[in-house]
């Protein structure tokens, strides 16, 4: 994937610095030499996995880990101002992407925040895994978290951006997304077993709390930091990117869709693991490469799952029989989120042992079958090698199909549809049958797509969109240069945004160059102007609505949510384009090129009561003095995605939930007199989703 | 007579029922109609079992327990046993159907109670002591049975009662820091677990909206001083010198700290870990001494004060950098987390209920002549349930000692019961499946479940009762469960449509139960 190399970078520093006249202050190069370019990574020292190895002998030896994460350069006076591309890495650590802030409020207390770029920090990779030190907690709070942001910033080809804050509380004025630069993550929030991610506060917040009396690898009553488990860090980082990708993914409107934030959040975690090549070595050896094996890169949260829970690690992967009734008995995030782990981990075992068995083969004169005893070390580093490739390669299929979901109600079905789709446009060819074994996994765990033909993969993966929809010339042809007045932009990013005056070019307006308040800049205009310019065409023709899952033109079902409340009686629907942004993938003659992901939704008031719906078709809702539609039983929500060739102005994918769809009425509608939580019932948002454990309210 | 009463009541009652409705501003529940018996002259008529047999009366107030039990003597003397009396805090009109059913009491049994049992200190156990104290006042008890966890002279029970009180506190500091904070919807369901046990009103600062009175505490005084005598059991006890033909086997609560922590079906030291788990967040709250319990040594903290002129907070978390309060409000305040870690206080009041429910005293009655049980559970939770199997009754002899050693063990009880008061008002946590209800075999099995859907979810517990075990206990009772629940079916027409029961036993079935007039119950032949 093509993404700014570091020379490039290094160029523009150098010409800034000569323009200014100003020399680094460190060191001091003489004019003639060529400048000492930026390094590429940042190296910091976290644990492997967390704590409780340390203690354990035959885990000692890969207790901890140096990772690398992408280099944010200590504050200067090139990368100081707002609008520049790069931003500085300064105290807490505050960075581009996260601000790590250490509240301890059960305490009473604030932890002194570390200077990574302290030259005696960045001699020795930081400061040493000490649980002892809050300044170490910090330092892997943020290298933990960088890292995951830095896989799906590889795997998906554009900068990460944080879910805006929806509205001022004050005014809500809902219309003014806010831009949240940071996610913030606090490592001593919670005096409890617990860590989750707050899409309200846009922040991470973790506990820590004693362990129990019967503990097997922690210390009776000594202090657990939840901060401290890599897979934690992991797991509450991708919730959060996922929901910076996906919001509406927060609504419980099926069972599916909590579940997979939970077993998304898990994949990530677990692939992480097989990053660490001191670890994989170590277990490779251990099970004899034989993976299926317990083994510690299959489990997750080891220390906090032992910590509340005697058993052993709080989640694995494996170890369990498919089942494929398991999916109808589990509703609870958790559990059913854990089927669609197993799945993806089962698809992992397939590639990989796919991979190694030739090798294998190799190292026993053909026979396959290992001699009893250890393994060799060059087997072990092979098998190795082997099992890391196939995480990455399984890790950035299940980011990737992201981009592919559709924007609101996700069932795992979907979602196999959506990473085989995304998987045939990165790679068209499948040699090495990954998408077979995605099937194949999913298929033994009851996950099937709905809807879809056979279980061959074309017919699995979406089907093309060959239909034409209307003004799509617009994408071809029309122009970006809306101003977009933000209270809090700089002047700097003032006047940059006056400049936009260009087509829609998302390789330019999204590079990753490209500050990423610029970025959360460029897509609300583009969305602005797709929902000028394009949105009245599709309203034109509504025939084209079923095809989009939208209702279109004025003719619509009056329970469709109209554009304002006092446009009741004349008036189209409303359509609320939610997110533009870019998709790389290979095109067809070897080339990457970017398609445009248009998301658009549309709400529709319902009611449990089919006279009632019918009746709210016809003459709309219930008003109240105000205009407000009132009466309803709940909203549902229903829309697209749109995957847009950009040079050819056509339309590749369409993923719908068709808002005017009967059968997700129906299943909505049983979905909430029975699974559904009280939470779920009131509005379909729950208090802090995310926690670890559910807390007991 | 129960067979005489049999339907043509019914319709009356429901009448009754329909004209009350009209007056009631929340529902046409039940408590209007107890409400409205208060008047009436002999609130469901006076109560008797038939000599040598047994009654069973379930009051249906709503989510609680109250039930009285008639032992008929050889000579037709009457034995009354009551066990106790309350509702949820949720249900409507408490003191008019807690009045209620007191009236229908004194004239059920002429007046005296022989025996009081109180199963475990929750508020939809005891709270009509309090509402009801006038009318119970003049009754005359014989004596008040509680758990050994009730005992003041017992050095366990003190220790448990202490590490309560720590806990309450810390609840209470914790409610009343998030209401400072502002943080409503947290402190509103700590106030809700809070008045569950009734304690709000003791605690300050809260601004209670509501009159929460009275406090479980306080009920729980008022019950156990009705009678002059009182008596504290430990499991392994058998009681047969106080009814009639009948032993009573002490079942629980096991006397151990370990047990009682018990509280979940599975997992069982993941919850004892959960416990642990909020030490430093009780301990945090309850002695005001942060110190033992920081996490990290103090030399690396700054303290909250400081940290207000602390360049890098000032500026990163404090906003000081902000021109006004309201660009800080927009741009800072929102993310601090001054107050988020309080609401684990949730999950504390959840263990802490869970551990009171774990000291209720679970009996059981052995109809001597006839081998019958009647199984009294209380809201016993698994640690209560699973410590009945290590308590061994030395009995003379049984019908119901099947090995016929002379020493009746709880799987014995368990066969033989006929009757059983659902556990915990149907929960999850209130019936073990394996080592419960599947023993209990007898094929005249009747449950009798003191639940009430929309009032448990006014309560915040959307799975009580719990659907799967509705189910069971329908298959195992062939359809005999009796509900409190308001909206319950009358008996008759419970009756599971691929029941096996022929039409003939499921008769008798209906014959047996009855609905007095004027106050809403159940009474059931045995």
């Amino acid at each position: 994937m093509p993404r700014s190399s570091p020379r490039t970078k290094q160029a523009r520093n150098t010409k800034r610095r000569v323009k200014k006249g100003e020399a680094p202050a460190m060191a001091p190069t003489p004019s003639a030499a060529p400048a000492i370019p930026d390094p590429a990574k940042r190296r910091l020292r976290v644990f492997a996995f967390d704590p409780s190895l340390a203690t354990q002998f035959q885990f000692a030896a890969i207790n901890t880990a140096t990772i690398q994460i992408p280099w944010e350069p200590p504050p200067s006076a090139d990368n100081l101002d707002n609008s520049a591309g790069k931003k500085p890495l300064t105290l807490g650590p505050i960075g581009d992407y996260v601000e790590v802030i250490d509240h301890d409020p059960g305490s009473g207390c604030f932890y002194e925040p570390i200077d990574l770029n302290d030259p005696r920090l960045l001699a020795q990779d930081g400061l040493l895994p000490d649980e002892a030190n809050p300044q170490f907690h910090q330092q892997m709070c943020y290298a933990v978290a960088m890292r995951v942001i830095n896989a799906f910033e590889d795997a998906l080809g554009r900068r990460v951006l944080w879910s805006p804050r929806e509205f001022d509380p004050q005014t809500r004025r809902s219309w003014n997304d806010q831009f949240v630069r940071r996610l913030r993550i606090y490592p001593h929030a919670l005096r409890e077993a617990n860590a989750f991610y707050s899409p309200e506060l846009k922040a991470l917040l973790f506990g820590y709390f004693q362990a129990g009396p019967k503990d097997p690898v922690n210390l009776p009553g000594a202090t657990v930091f939840t901060c401290l488990s890599h897979d934690i860090i992991a797991h509450e980082t991708t919730h959060a990117i996922l929901d910076g990708v996906h919001p509406l993914y927060l609504e419980a409107s099926n069972p599916d869709v909590r579940a997979f934030h939970e077993a998304f959040a898990d994949i990530v975690a677990l692939f992480h693991h097989f990053s660490i090549p001191e670890a994989i070595e170590h277990q490779i050896a251990q099970t004899r490469g034989a993976l299926r094996t317990q083994n510690l890169l299959a489990e997750l949260a080891q220390q906090f799952g032992k910590a509340v829970n005697k058993r052993g690690a709080l989640r694995n992967a494996i170890g369990t029989k498919p089942d494929p009734s398991a999916l109808e008995r589990e509703l609870s995030p958790h559990a059913r989120g854990s089927i669609l782990v197993a799945a993806v981990f089962d698809a992992f075992l397939m590639i990989y042992e796919n991979r190694t068995e030739p090798i294998v083969r190799l190292a026993t004169g053909g026979t396959g079958e290992l001699p009893p005893g250890r393994i060799s070390e060059l087997l072990v580093r092979e098998l190795a090698a082997q099992a890391a490739t196939s995480a990455r390669h399984v890790l950035r299929m299940c980011i990737r199909a992201l981009d592919y979901c559709p924007p609101v109600d996700l069932t795992f079905g979907e979602y196999l549809r959506a990473l085989l789709t995304a998987d045939m446009d990165a790679y068209p060819n499948d040699e090495t049958g990954y998408r077979v074994a995605f099937v194949d996994a999913f298929r033994t765990r009851g996950i099937y797509p709905s809807g879809a033909r056979s279980l061959m993969v074309r017919s699995v993966a979406w089907q093309p969109f060959t239909a034409s929809l209307p003004g799509m010339d617009f994408f071809k042809n029309g122009l970006v240069q809306e101003l977009i007045d933000d209270e809090f932009a700089s002047d700097d990013e003032r006047e940059y945004i006056r400049k936009q005056d260009k087509p829609m070019d998302p390789e330019r307006d999204f590079a990753s160059g490209v500050d990423r308040f610029m970025q959360f800049i460029r897509a609300q205009t583009y969305a602005r102007r797709l929902g000028r310019h394009w949105r009245p065409s599709l309203h034109d023709h509504p025939e084209v609505g079923p095809l989009l899952g939208l209702a279109l033109g004025a003719g619509a079902p009056r329970s469709v949510r109209r554009r304002s409340a006092d446009n009741t009686d004349e008036g189209v629907p409303s359509i609320r384009i939610r997110s533009v942004r870019p998709a790389r993938r290979v095109h067809q003659d070897g080339r990457t090129v970017i398609d445009l992901v248009v998301e658009m939704t549309q709400d529709r008031y319902c009611y449990m009561d089919a006279e009632r719906q019918r009746k709210a078709d016809v003459d709309g809702p219930e008003r109240d003095v105000n205009d407000n539609a009132i009466g309803y039983d709940f909203i549902m929500r229903g829309g697209c995605t749109l995957l847009i060739d950009m040079e050819r102005g056509q339309c590749r994918y369409c993923v719908q939930k068709n808002i005017l769809s009967q059968e997700r009425l129906d299943e909505l509608r049983r979905w909430r007199e029975g699974g559904a939580d009280v939470g779920a019932k009131a509005d379909m948002r729950i208090a802090e989703p995310f926690a670890m454990l559910h807390r007991s309210v | 007579m129960a067979k005489a009463s049999g339907k043509p009541k019914k319709k009356s009652a429901k009448k009754a029922s329909k004209k009350t409705a009209k007056k009631s501003t929340r529902r046409a529940g039940g408590t209007s109609r107890g409400g409205a018996s208060v008047k009436a002259s002999t609130p469901g008529g006076t109560f008797k079992a038939p000599a040598g047999g047994m009654k069973i009366r379930m009051y249906r107030q709503g989510f609680g327990d109250c039930y009285l039990i008639a032992f008929g003597g050889e000579n037709g003397a009457q034995t009354y046993v009551m066990i106790d009396m309350g509702v949820v805090y949720a249900a409507p009109g408490k003191p008019a159907t807690m009045k209620s059913i007191a009236s229908s009491i004194h004239a059920a049994t002429g007046g005296h109670v022989d025996v009081l049992v109180i199963t475990h200190e929750h508020y939809d156990h005891v709270c009509g002591f309090k509402f009801a104290e006038q009318e119970l006042r003049r009754i005359s008890f014989g004596r008040v049975w509680l758990a050994w966890t009730q005992d003041p002279k017992d050095s366990l029970a003190k220790s448990l009662h202490e590490e309560y009180g720590q806990q309450l506190k810390a609840l209470r500091a914790a409610a009343v820091k998030l209401k400072a904070a502002a943080d409503d919807e947290g402190c509103d369901r700590l106030r809700r677990f809070l008045s569950f046990d009734g304690e709000l009103t003791a605690s300050k600062g809260l601004g209670a909206k509501e009159d929460f009175s009275p406090t479980t505490k306080e009920a729980m005084t008022i019950g156990v001083g009705l009678a002059a005598s009182t008596e504290y059991f430990k499991p392994g006890r058998v009681i047969d010198d106080v009814i009639e033909g009948v032993r009573v086997y002490v079942m629980g609560p096991p006397y151990s700290k370990e047990k009682l922590k018990e509280t979940e079906p599975e997992k069982n030291e993941a919850y004892l870990a959960e416990r642990a788990a909020l030490a430093g967040f009780i301990g945090a709250l309850s002695d005001g001494n942060a110190e033992t319990l920081r996490p990290i040594d103090k030399a690396y903290a700054i303290d909250e004060k400081a940290a207000g002129t602390h360049e890098f907070f000032a500026r990163e978390y404090f906003g000081n950098s902000a021109k006004n309060a309201d660009e800080r409000a927009k741009r800072y305040d929102w993310r601090r987390i001054d107050a988020s870690w309080l609401r684990a206080g949730g999950s504390l009041a959840l263990q802490m209920q869970n551990a009171t429910n774990n000291t209720s005293l679970v009996l059981a009655f052995e109809h001597v002549r006839s081998g019958k049980v009647l199984l009294f559970a209380g809201d016993a939770q698994p640690g209560n349930w699973r410590s009945w199997k290590d308590v061994k009754f030395n009995v003379a002899e049984s019908a119901i000692d099947r090995d016929a050693d002379c020493v009746v063990t709880s799987d014995d009880l368990l066969a033989a019961t006929v009757v059983y008061k659902v556990g915990h008002h149907g929960s999850h946590n209130g019936t073990m499946k394996g080592e419960g209800l599947e023993k209990m075999t007898s094929r005249d099995l009747v449950a009798l479940l003191s639940t009430d859907k929309e009032q448990a979810e006014k309560s915040g517990w959307d799975k009580i009762p719990k659907p799967e075990l509705v189910e069971r206990l329908m298959q195992r009772t062939q359809g005999r469960v009796l509900s409190a629940d308001h909206e319950a079916k009358a008996p008759d027409k419970n009756r599971p449509a691929s029941q096996a029961s022929s039409q003939k036993a499921w008769k008798a079935w209906v014959d047996r139960v009855s609905e007095p007039e004027g106050v809403l119950c159940y009474d059931v032949e045995v």
